[in-house]
């Protein structure tokens, strides 16, 4: 958690320019968004962003961390903060008209308030168009902070509506190192790192024992790809049990992306954006399997599958298309002789 | 009092402050000022347009004091009780939060109640395209009458999914994006007021990111404000929109163009660790690719954009080839697509990336150019082509009938002068002699035209003037040495022949006459045989062996195509797919088949002609040909290989000796002038007399 917004400075500069001068000028926006990769700690500055208007006490823009409205901010108790986050994939239109009701009625406490919608890509176009008056005119002393990892997906008429702040994403090679300092493989720090830009949530994946099956199960897909008697999709089947959680089945698809990509990369003699260091071997065998063309098009596959494990599809029947595609292509390869310079 | 944003805090508050969308505040105040508002209005148009902003102002023009008036007076009462939102007769509806029927029934009930304070009620349904189906539906009815105290605006971003019904029942009013030249002028008014200090290229960029949206506009200003208070300058917009400076822009189109992908990802992961945005860049970089299409082509300076001042970008549309240019917008447009919807978005560009570059090994541009040079060529090509065919099929042609010529030429006068010896009588004889002498004659003349005076030997004038005709230097079908032999032969056998002729003029003994004759007979039967099958064609083939060619031919030994003009080419092809090629010298070939009858079909000198022409365009060149029996054939291999053993370097074999074989040298065209179908022929030759036709 943000103290103050010295510490926001040192990761996200332009963030802390515009909301501190904002705030020292009395020039503080109704709405914002604040958009930039997973793990930039987005809801951290939105929560900082509300203590800072919240405060009873500020130093200059920076909050007194002391004061009774402050400590209820931290715990998430103030009356006047809203963080709507609701479990599930959508956020549904009965939360937005209650919010909206509950903004029309007077305040609880005097001061400013504050709602925080995470992840507002998941608002579908009814919650998004019900939010678009008060988003334009919230009424007095309503400020607005909507968290997304990408706006284009929101309503172009929300994000008029809006300032957007953009989060820079961390420098992988900071989370790697540090990783690789917890004595983490390099090949699984340097993915993870390229999954989450967060230092927290990297060490807490890294810990995890899930992610680490999930990253072995990957590494298995692809070299079963180069046997011709061997088909992942029973290890598939077998590590089922991992893809309960919505957040393993996201690692596991980046992961497949990831390896993808190499295999791309290699084609392209671009060794040197290699993530799977330690595979190599395997992935310039698979590599010299097929051609550029077909990396790219598993590649967009892979993508196109990605977006799909946003809305509601059975995921194991998906994984096992996608498996199929991937086993059509690099087990029957009729090219593979011919191609191999 | 809080800060309110400045987009709000400058929304216009009559006509003259709206940017753009004059046809629009025209049309309104010619309304206005002769008291001929519409009941029901429809407003659709992009975001950041003015739509809600005009409805506000058309609220308050109906209801100010001074109405009819063009423009709302924003001193009296009514206006500013509008504008702050006391009055309560001006309703905003937000059909998105209020779009079940029961909102719309209850707002028709409404409709009746006359307003509390000013003339007009007025309903602002905003977002209109959100009301559900039955919503529209029981809003019609209100809507095509209201009560004359009622004025409904109706504002959406989405006209195509307001009903047909209701778009019918409006006076519609389509907003256009604002021109980036208004915004700028807009933009211009609010930092005046504002006292905010900016470059003016910041502002050109502000307007060109806003793309058409007043409000995006606004926002964006009051945000670089907030970023950099002291003077905004154009690095500091980019970096708010996550926009790439023209350097960098210009940086990753070279890249692109050179397609050099692995520095055009290197610079994108640059760009997106300095928190560019993904879209943007792809925007960007559309917008670069645009721009030089649009420089190069119309050479029309657009003052709002930035890139035509600079010095390489007019380098780089000078150079850029359209073709280029489309493909890379193409595929750009493609990934900002799928950008738009992924948790991806970085590997979406990369993937575009790749495939830009992947275009110079593919469709690279320059290879395009050569294509269209190359189908240039191919058209000239084709005209000819046409000519060349018909030439070649003349020329191969008059080749294969010289060579058939040739040995029929060489021979004809051989057996001319041999048959009577056989069977005609001497005075015959002399006659023959007598007839056969005006063609060495003219054959002589011939001779003389070509400066080859051989009057000794007319016959081999002849061949080799035939020679001569026949072939050229690249081709060497038939070895001279061979006709030389051949004729010098003939010539010896022609000597000889009239000696004895004499002998027969100077009535000699017929026994005599027939011990000769009985000798003859069986040289004759070789010789017969040897005009056609002639054993020397045999020993060159097998002395000049080339197994590669026999190998190739042997593997495209089928599928033989028809002669047009031809009739018989079809079953003469059939024929000759049955055959096995068992030596070859390239330009000539030996054949074996199963039957002699075949052979002696083949062999026949028209027969041969068309054969010839059927495999000259199988496999486009001339290759004469012999037909042997495959049992003669091995008994020539057999004598063959004793000879080979033992050592002899040119050999000679013995004269092919076969019943079945008959001299067809002088049958011209059996199977054309029998009438009987070639079966029919075929079963008379193999049975002869015992075919009996049934009718």
């Amino acid at each position: 958690m943000f103290k103050n917004w010295d510490d926001v400075r040192k990761t996200q500069d332009g963030v802390a320019r515009i909301l501190t001068n904002s705030i020292a000028r009395n020039r503080v926006s109704h709405s914002y968004i604040f958009e930039g990769p997973k793990g930039t700690r987005k809801k951290g500055v939105a929560i900082l962003f509300a203590k800072t208007l919240l405060c009873t006490n500020p130093q200059d823009y920076n909050p007194c961390n002391a004061c009774h409205n402050c400590l209820r901010v931290e715990n998430n108790t103030h009356p006047n903060l809203f963080v709507i986050d609701p479990p599930g994939k959508v956020i549904k239109k009965e939360v937005i008209s209650n919010l909206i009701l509950e903004l029309s009625k007077a305040s609880l406490e005097p001061g400013p308030r504050i709602y925080i919608v995470i992840d507002a890509d998941r608002f579908n176009p009814s919650s998004a168009n019900t939010l678009l008056k008060t988003m334009e005119e919230p009424g007095q002393e309503v400020y607005q902070v909507l968290i997304t990892e990408n706006y284009n997906s929101l309503l172009s008429t929300i994000i008029s509506r809006a300032e957007i702040l953009h989060f820079l994403p961390i420098n992988r090679s900071i989370i790697k190192d540090y990783l690789v300092e917890l004595n983490v493989n390099e090949t699984f720090a340097n993915i993870i790192s390229q999954y989450t830009s967060d230092l927290p949530t990297a060490e807490k994946l890294a810990k995890n024992k899930e992610t680490e099956e999930i990253y072995l199960l990957v590494t298995e897909i692809f070299q079963n790809l180069t046997l011709k008697d061997q088909s992942s999709i029973i290890s598939l089947y077998q590590a089922d049990k991992l893809f309960t959680d919505n957040e393993n089945v996201d690692i596991f698809m980046n992961l497949l992306i990831y390896y993808q990509k190499d295999i791309l990369s290699y084609k392209l003699n671009n060794d040197n954006f290699i993530m799977f260091i330690d595979q190599k071997e395997t992935i310039a065998k698979l590599a010299k399997k097929i051609t550029k063309n077909q990396a790219q098009e598993y590649l967009e596959e892979m993508l196109d599958l990605s977006m799909k494990l946003k809305y509601n599809i059975n995921l194991q029947l998906a994984f096992n298309k996608l498996l199929m595609i991937l086993e059509r292509g690099y087990k029957y390869a009729t090219h593979s002789r011919s191609d191999t310079v | 009092m809080s800060y309110k944003a400045l987009y709000r805090t400058y929304r216009p508050k009559d006509f003259n402050e709206v940017a753009g969308q004059r046809h629009i505040t025209q049309t309104l105040k010619n309304a206005l000022a002769n008291d001929k508002v519409a009941h029901a209005y429809l407003f659709s148009g992009p975001r950041g347009t003015g739509k809600t902003s005009i409805a506000k102002i058309l609220a308050k023009a109906v209801n100010c004091v001074n109405a009819p008036t063009a423009n709302p007076c924003n001193v009296c009462e009514n206006c500013l009780g509008i504008q702050d939102g006391t009055i309560s007769d001006v309703i905003e509806i937000d059909a998105a939060s209020n779009n079940g029927v029961d909102e719309i029934r209850e707002l028709r009930d409404k409709v009746k109640y006359l307003p509390g304070y000013v003339k007009y009620k007025v309903y602002i349904i905003d977002e209109v395209h959100m009301l559900s189906q039955g919503a529209f539906n029981a809003l019609l009815k209100t809507l095509e009458e209201p009560p004359a105290h009622v004025i409904f605006i109706l504002c959406t971003t989405e006209l195509q999914k307001v009903i047909p019904t209701i778009q019918s029942r409006c006076q519609r009013f389509d907003f256009k994006a604002i021109s980036t030249i208004d915004i700028i002028a807009k933009l211009k008014e609010i930092i005046a007021q504002e006292n905010i200090i900016i470059e003016e290229d910041a502002i050109k960029q502000i307007a060109t990111y806003a793309e058409g949206g007043l409000r995006d506009a606004i926002s964006l200003l009051d945000q670089v404000y907030s970023f950099n208070p002291g003077n905004v300058v154009l690095e500091d917009v980019n970096q708010i929109c996550g926009a790439v400076s023209m350097q960098t822009q210009i940086e990753l189109a070279k890249a692109l163009i050179n397609f050099d992908s692995t520095k055009a990802i290197s610079l994108l992961n640059n760009l997106i660790s300095h928190g560019k945005e993904v879209k943007k860049i792809t925007l960007n970089l559309i917008e670069f690719f645009r721009d030089t299409l649009m420089f190069s082509n119309l050479q029309k300076l657009d003052e709002a954009s930035l890139l035509y001042g600079h010095q390489e970008f007019q380098k780089i549309a000078k150079e850029i080839s359209n073709r280029k240019a489309f493909y890379i917008i193409d595929v750009l447009s493609k990934a900002l697509n799928e950008i738009n919807w992924s948790n991806n978005p970085k590997i979406h560009l990369e993937l575009a990336f790749l495939k830009i570059a992947d275009n110079e090994d593919n469709s690279n541009s320059n290879v395009l150019a050569a294509i269209d040079e190359i189908e240039k060529r191919l058209m000239e090509l084709e005209s000819y082509k046409d000519f060349m065919e018909a030439e070649d099929k003349k020329e191969s042609q008059e080749i294969i009938k010289n060579i058939i010529s040739t040995s029929q030429k060489t021979e004809t006068p051989v057996i001319q002068e041999k048959e009577p010896t056989i069977f005609t009588e001497p005075v015959q004889t002399t006659e023959k002699v007598e007839v056969s002498q005006p063609v060495i004659d003219q054959v002589e003349e011939l001779g003389e035209e070509e400066t080859v005076t051989e009057e000794t030997d007319t016959e081999e004038t002849i061949a080799e003037e035939t020679l001569e005709v026949e072939f050229d230097n690249e081709a060497e079908a038939i070895d001279t040495k061979f006709e030389e032999m051949e004729t010098d032969e003939v010539k010896a056998r022609i000597e000889t022949e009239i000696v004895e002729d004499v002998a027969f003029a100077d009535e000699e003994t017929a026994e005599e006459e027939i011990i000769n004759s009985a000798e003859i007979i069986k040289k004759e039967l070789c010789d017969k045989i040897s005009n056609t099958y002639d054993i020397r064609f045999v020993e060159e083939v097998l002395n000049n062996p080339n197994k590669q060619d026999k190998v190739s031919l042997i593997n495209r030994w089928e599928n033989f195509p028809e002669i047009e003009d031809e009739e018989d080419s079809k079953y003469l092809a059939s024929l000759l797919e049955t055959g096995n090629i068992t030596a070859s010298s390239f330009d000539k070939i030996i054949m074996t088949f199963a039957s002699t009858t075949i052979c002696n079909t083949l062999m026949i000198p028209s027969n041969k002609e068309i054969v010839m022409k059927i495999i000259n365009k199988k496999f486009n060149r001339i290759i004469n040909y012999i037909a042997l029996p495959s049992s003669v054939f091995s008994d020539i291999t057999k004598e063959f290989m004793e000879r080979y053993r033992m050592g002899e370097k040119y050999i000679k074999l013995s004269e092919i000796v076969c019943d079945g074989l008959k001299d067809v040298s002088q049958i011209e065209k059996v199977v054309a002038q029998d009438t009987k179908p070639k079966i029919v022929q075929d079963a008379i030759d193999l049975f002869g007399d015992k075919v009996k036709i049934k009718e």
